[in-house]
């Protein structure tokens, strides 16, 4: 699974939303989007313990990513789902197809980012339920180490190069986290949502919920890495190497070659690229497509 | 939409942030159990709302201070008129 990445990436989406879907994608639902995966699936995977008893999933990763399980949460099938009940409830709704298009990309990315760890994801679900790996670090979940081995496995693999890789994307487009982008460019493209907000807070305020998960990812990659290489560092030993950690073992679900998986995960984004356009443009021609055809 | 390219951020504010940042990652090292989803966005939410409030009662404490010493300055550069010289006061001629 992937940490920071998941909180950077929804940035770096809003940041290079090309011309003609600019004022078209909420930013809210494109948080929403990437975050709903781990909302519906993680709690169970780390579980909790009362009285000395553990209540969670037996198999981490095939509950987390398999099916039967609810692999499905990271499956774009579930995204197409929800965005195809959304629209069919709020079609007649100004905002509608706003959120349905940021919502998909959202989703999107959290499902592919998510095919670099060991066990990957169900990227085809439920026309097969192969797991889509690249294999890129180990995939750490496991009962008797919960959240702190996995926090420990991930940041000490390529996890942590990919957290920082892609805060260095969001920091190249550093514009995307000023108050003029979010005044001309996410407020302006879904004015009603943060209009109910600011009927409640005010503008610093505002501000901050929208750069709150930016502020989160940099905090839990400072963090972690600080607890898992300075204060614990002699039990968490680097693996920058692919696979890596060495201290967890390596888990799969499925072992597709790597060509055909991101084939696949290609395949999958532009097929979600088209469906996204279709659904902000309704099909209709744009200003430009009519000047090319009208030329 | 107005350009707000000209009407840079207070650096107060940016200054909060960094502040909600460090106490963050020094909470959640010291217990790692509130380097959650929940608590990391709260975190900010709540440091945020309660640098806001601060700032604006010391502005205002500030402002209340700065019309209070403006009063006083005008009262001393007003005439001290002496009970006794109303004639004066009234400008009746001599």
């Amino acid at each position: 699974m992937s940490w920071a990445a998941h909180q950077f990436e929804t940035y770096a989406i809003q940041a290079h939303l090309p011309k003609r879907w600019q004022l078209k994608v909420s930013y809210l639902a494109i948080v929403l989007g990437d975050q709903l995966p781990d909302f519906i699936a993680k709690f169970w995977v780390y579980g909790f313990s009362v009285n000395g008893h553990h209540y969670g999933a037996k198999v981490p990763q095939q509950f987390h990513r398999g099916w039967p399980g609810a692999g499905f949460s990271h499956s774009l099938f579930l995204g197409f789902i929800l965005v195809g009940i959304w629209l069919w409830r709020t079609h007649d709704r100004p905002w509608s197809r706003q959120w349905a298009a940021g919502f998909l990309l959202g989703f999107a990315a959290h499902c592919v980012t998510d095919i670099n760890d060991s066990v990957g994801t169900m990227l085809l679900f439920p026309f097969s339920t192969a797991n889509f790996s690249i294999g890129t670090w180990a995939y750490a979940a496991t009962v008797k180490g919960g959240k702190y081995l996995d926090a420990a496995a991930y940041y000490s693999s390529f996890g942590l190069v990919m957290d920082l890789f892609w805060l260095g994307v969001v920091l190249c487009s550093w514009r995307v986290l000023t108050r003029h982008h979010w005044r001309t460019q996410v407020v302006a493209s879904d004015p009603r949502a943060w209009a109910w907000l600011g009927r409640r807070m005010s503008e610093p305020m505002l501000l901050a919920v929208y750069r709150v998960t930016f502020f989160y990812g940099v905090c839990r990659i400072v963090a972690w890495t600080f607890w898992a290489h300075v204060l614990t560092g002699k039990e968490h030993p680097w693996g920058l190497h692919w696979g890596g950690p060495d201290f967890v073992t390596l888990v799969h679900l499925s072992q597709l070659p790597v060509w055909l998986v991101l084939l696949t995960a290609a395949a999958v984004l532009s097929g979600v690229c088209y469906l996204v356009d279709r659904i902000i443009t309704g099909g209709q021609p744009q200003p430009a497509d009519r000047e090319l055809v009208s030329t | 939409m107005a350009n707000t390219r000209g009407d840079p951020e207070p650096r107060r504010h940016l200054l909060v942030y960094a502040v909600a940042g460090v106490t963050y990652i020094g909470a959640g090292i010291a217990e790692k159990a509130i380097l959650n989803w929940v608590m990391g966005p709260l975190w900010l939410l709540l440091v945020m709302a309660a640098a806001l409030r601060l700032m604006r009662r010391r502005d205002t404490g500030s402002a209340e201070k700065a019309e209070k010493a403006e009063k006083a300055e005008k009262a001393d550069s007003e005439p001290i008129v002496p009970p006794d010289a109303p004639a004066e006061k009234a400008g009746r001629a001599p």
